[in-house]
């Protein structure tokens, strides 16, 4: 069994990648397989903001929020949030505010990194 | 052992924040130990161009940026067919590169990096 990294960088409802993401964290879990941590960078990190209300579809914030509670290590990129006035207690819970180094963290511990862009 | 990453820069150094962002992860990851090599392709080759003054658009000129990330231990590449088809010379380009390399061996370091980050 694999270890998986993820790198998100695009915002929910502008892309589809926060849902592919979602998506594709559940299969890998699903398979037996591992994720060493999602990383979300730049425009990514709004997908932890916990004022998201979606009337209708998934609301990306929440769905972030259960993969955590699972287990999943998920970390906001800091500088990138205060770039984007998202204090930390604008994240749902679960999701930790961290740097680079958690992203060079998550990169060693992988076998295999993802990362979603434009 | 340390994984070696490559930072993919497509895009032109100003007009998005993705090259500057690309600029703190090359610095960052390898302040953190990983190898870390940088491949400017597309419109990403003119973020090596010489003598940038964005100041008319509130930035800062990406191009005094480059030596600094050789200082932290980063390679850097340029694929000489972006060059050319967007009509710059070798000489209008910062003395940064490790090399310019053709399309060819750019598809060789992306397949010989374990982990590769667009921007």
């Amino acid at each position: 069994m694999g270890k998986l990294g993820i790198i998100l960088m695009t915002s929910p409802y502008e892309y589809e990648n926060s849902n592919t993401v979602l998506r594709f964290v559940e299969a890998v879990l699903k398979k037996g397989h591992e994720i060493a941590g999602i990383f979300l960078s730049g425009d990514g990190v709004y997908n932890a903001n916990k004022q998201i209300e979606s009337p209708v579809g998934v609301n990306v914030a929440e769905e972030f929020k259960k993969m955590a509670a699972k287990g999943v290590r998920i970390v906001a990129c800091s500088a990138c949030s205060t770039f984007r006035g998202m204090p930390p207690s604008l994240l749902v819970e679960g999701v930790s505010l961290g740097g680079i180094g958690d992203l060079a963290e998550i990169i060693q511990q992988s076998d295999k990194v993802v990362t979603f862009s434009v | 052992m340390a994984k070696k990453v490559l930072i993919l820069v497509r895009k032109g150094p100003y007009g998005t924040v993705h090259t500057t962002d690309a600029f703190r992860s090359i610095s960052g990851l390898s302040v953190f130990g990983l190898q870390v090599s940088a491949l400017f392709s597309d419109d990403g080759v003119y973020t090596l161009m010489k003598n940038q003054e964005p100041s008319g658009i509130l930035m800062g000129p990406l191009d005094k940026g480059l030596k600094p990330l050789k200082d932290f231990g980063a390679k850097i590449y340029v694929t000489r067919e972006c060059l050319q088809m967007r009509g710059i010379s070798e000489e209008e380009i910062e003395d940064v590169c490790d090399r310019i390399i053709e399309r060819s061996d750019a598809v060789t370091l992306l397949r010989d990096s374990d982990v590769v980050i667009p921007y």
